[in-house]
């Protein structure tokens, strides 16, 4: 955007260049400079603003924002801290107010405008003064109403009053300045009201109207007291003043306040007086709001530590008035203290916050991240991944393979057992078989398994486990495997 | 009710009696000869103001006596076993230290990437050992839990022995007053530890108006980190997660239960969308651990909005 506003200004010096003359020149420049205004997306002070009007922008870059001190207040979540902040000129406007200038192009001679906090000048800019309403108006400001004026101290009944348009209306106000035109020293006037028949109706027709119980009607003329007058409305209608010394007749308006207390002199006198007049310039005062960018408060510690933050909002007031010295027309800059409320925190937390930083978040980034270092590494367990990951699946592996055993043990002793039968028919002629001369196979560690006992060891022990789920997949050297896994228990 | 009223009016005549002697009307007139009807005899009346002491004071005084000392011998035993479950619950109020967790980084797999402004999903192993919650609190917990709660069942048999032996001594129609056997109702003990179970009775009241501020549990916060400029530990996302309390105490005005953590090993996964362009910003997984209503402490970096436009 801050590359339109250049560009534009290029542009513009480019064309201006063979143009015939200086007056063809300024024309061109500020019809430029109208059309990038009308422009939204050319708009050459957004540019440079950022999309702000240039009043918001200059405020924003002027004023800067800083947390002065502070009360606490005790709420049911811990203390909270009210800290007053204040707005400084602290800002700097050269730079905005330098890209302004160039895309309006360098002037010498034109308009000087000054902007400042009302105390002191932070920052110059002359404008064409062809261009100068323009760019009041991009100011916000119109150029009308900061337009000087002449105003006339005077005195009635010995009260001081201000005359101007406003107090005693146009007609009348400029009847005034020119009777006192010429003159060096203050004035006295007298203002002679005329009237073609009676301004107030005659008090003396007032009756109190009374009805008795006997309805007979009593009238009794009384005396008002108090100022309920009744006015002829065509009367003052046809009213005129007349300022001694001028033959010209100025119709009455008592919508003026100086009117209506020259007025009500006149109506017992016939005439009133505006004494000890002067003539004085005004420089009106034309303001208005803006916001100031969103500040954010963050509660730092040591180390940039976190405790949180809390937003602000605020407005400036631009006051525009011309002056009669270095600068045509002067803006000030200034905002009201704000109070920003923050925390709650608990009463431990507050000796650490060393500091309120205020940022506006459209120009500074906040980041925020973990103060401490990460936990200590431990390894669970102290084993590898894969064997913690076998732990966590063991119990239910255990538990399988030892509840198996105890039936694959009968069935493979009962095996042993039909084997030898088997083989001992075959062997007899007769095929009778002494089965009591059996001997069953001796495993002298098998034969003490206990499925429980098996658990327990089984949980605790990696190799013990997986000797024993070899084991309930049925090997058929069983009753020997069943041995080696019974001898080797770690808790045989 | 006539019997009533004939009572109530001799009770009435007595008070008016005992108040104020009347004097004795006027005979009517002209009958002389009638007999006349006796006066009151007010003074004898006047003595049954008094009588002598009625019997079953003693009575009285006996059983006033025994409720007055079994109320103290109640209040003597209520606030012994107060301190006693006191000592109980200050043994649960030992911090626990943390779990034991290891968490391995599910390697990406770069080869898949398309630009370095993609985001990709990256997969965290979390393992993680809580041991049994009297081994978090430190040694000696378990041994002190059980001396104290020995020393409360202990206190409170001796006091059911010793308070039925008073009210055995009290008169036999005496009647252990209200409050106090509501006071008295039993409350259970309860605490469930790794070895097993326990339960006992004391006195409801040593339950009243206790107060246990539970030690908050963990929470164990895994987050995929980066280093950044003045930021070392700048999280990309995190993940919070809520660790058993080492020990669960649910206190009640009538009962009190303690539950000891059991033993558990454990893993998880927890997956995050990161933007690949932070592997070269020293990518990693950290874990960090915080009570539960505390949060973790945090660093603020500020950079200029357009610097740190610029950075990307």
């Amino acid at each position: 955007m801050l590359s339109s506003i250049l560009l534009f200004s290029l542009v513009g010096s480019a064309d201006a260049a063979p143009a015939p003359g200086k007056e063809l020149a300024e024309y061109r420049q500020a019809e430029a400079y109208r059309e990038a205004m009308d422009n939204r997306e050319a708009n050459a002070v957004a540019s440079v603003t950022g999309g702000d009007s240039l009043t918001e922008a200059l405020a924003s870059q002027l004023l800067r924002a800083k947390a002065r001190s502070g009360e606490f207040k005790a709420t049911d979540d811990g203390y909270q801290y009210l800290v007053s902040v204040g707005w400084g000129a602290s800002g700097s406007i050269t730079s905005t107010l330098k890209q302004v200038g160039s895309a309006l192009g360098s002037a010498t001679r034109g308009e000087r405008f000054c902007f400042g906090d009302g105390d002191d000048i932070r920052g110059r800019l002359t404008v064409a003064d062809n261009m100068a309403d323009a760019f009041l108006d991009q100011l916000g400001v119109s150029a009308d109403a900061i337009e000087p004026r002449d105003q006339i101290l005077g005195q009635i009944k010995n009260e001081p009053v201000a005359l101007n348009t406003s107090t005693m209306g146009s007609v009348l106000f400029s009847g005034v300045l020119g009777a006192l035109e010429g003159a060096r020293s203050p004035v006295d006037l007298r203002l002679t009201l005329y009237a073609p028949k009676p301004l107030v109706a005659d008090d003396a027709d007032d009756v109190l109207r009374v009805t008795t119980k006997k309805k007979r009607v009593i009238e009794i003329p009384v005396e008002i007291i108090g100022d309920v007058a009744k006015l002829d409305p065509e009367a003052v209608k046809a009213a005129r003043w007349r300022i001694s010394g001028t033959s010209r007749e100025i119709p009455l308006d008592l919508g003026y306040a100086v009117q209506r207390a020259l007025f009500t002199t006149a109506l017992k006198t016939g005439a009133a007086r505006l004494d000890d007049l002067s003539k004085e310039v005004v420089y009106p005062v034309a303001r208005q709001k803006v916001a100031l960018p969103k500040q954010e408060m963050h509660l730092l510690g040591d180390r940039n530590a976190w405790y949180g933050m809390q937003t602000m909002e605020a407005k400036a007031t631009v006051s525009a008035q011309r002056t009669s010295g270095d600068c045509d027309i002067e803006l000030a800059f200034t905002a009201r203290d704000s109070e920003v409320a923050v925390g709650p925190l608990p009463a431990g937390a507050w000796p650490q916050i060393k500091s309120f930083r205020l940022i506006d978040p459209a120009q500074t980034n906040t980041s925020l991240a973990y103060l401490d270092e990460p936990s200590e590494g431990r390894d669970p367990g102290g084993v590898s991944n894969p064997d913690f990951d076998e732990r966590l699946t063991r119990a239910g592996r255990c538990d399988a393979a030892c509840n198996a055993i105890p039936s694959l043990y009968e069935a493979r002793m009962a095996a042993a057992r039909a084997a030898w039968i088997n083989e001992a028919r075959e062997a007899s002629r007769s095929g009778d078989v002494d089965e009591s001369e059996y001997t069953a196979p001796k495993y002298r560690f098998a034969e003490t398994f206990d499925a429980e006992r098996c658990v327990e060891v089984c949980n605790a022990s990696k190799g013990y486990a997986q000797c024993v789920e070899d084991l309930a997949l049925g090997p058929n050297d069983f009753l020997r495997g069943l041995d080696i896994c019974q001898a080797k228990s770690p808790l045989r | 009710m006539l019997r009533t009223h004939l009572l109530l009016a001799a009770a009435a005549a007595l008070v008016s009696a005992c108040a104020k002697p009347a004097p004795p009307s006027p005979p009517a007139e002209n009958l002389e000869n009638v007999r006349r009807y006796e006066l009151d005899d007010t003074e004898g009346l006047r003595r049954y103001c008094l009588t002598d002491g009625i019997e079953g004071c003693s009575a009285v005084e006996k059983l006033a006596a025994a409720e007055a000392e079994l109320r103290d011998l109640h209040a003597e035993q209520v606030a012994a076993e107060q301190e006693a479950v006191e000592r109980v619950l200050d043994v649960l109020k030992a911090p626990d230290e943390t779990p034991v967790m290891r968490i391995t980084a599910i390697p990406l797999e770069p080869d898949t990437w398309s630009s370095k402004d993609q985001e990709v999903p990256a997969t965290l192993e979390v393992r993680s050992e809580v041991p049994r919650g009297f081994d978090a609190m430190g040694e000696g917990t378990k041994s002190a839990l059980r001396r104290e709660l020995a020393a409360l069942r202990a206190l409170h048999k001796g006091h059911t022995a010793a308070f039925k032996d008073l009210e055995k001594r009290a008169p036999r129609s005496f009647v252990v007053p209200a409050d106090i056997a509501k006071e008295r109702a039993p409350a259970p003990i309860s605490a469930s530890v790794v070895e097993g179970n326990a339960s006992f009775e004391i006195l409801s009241a040593a339950l009243v108006d206790q107060e246990f501020e539970r030690v908050a549990p963990w929470v164990a916060v895994v987050s995929f980190v980066i280093t950044e400029d003045g930021l070392p530990f700048r999280a990309i996302d995190d993940h919070e997660l809520p660790m058993p309390a080492a020990v669960e105490v649910a206190l009640s005005e009538s009962s009190l239960a303690i539950t000891e953590r059991v033993p558990k090993a454990g893993k998880t996964e927890v997956e995050s969308t990161i933007p690949v362009a932070a592997v070269c910003d020293t990518l990693r997984g950290e874990v960090r651990y915080r009570r539960a209503d505390t949060p973790l402490r945090l660093q603020a970096s500020f950079l200029p909005a357009k610097a740190a436009e610029g950075g990307n």
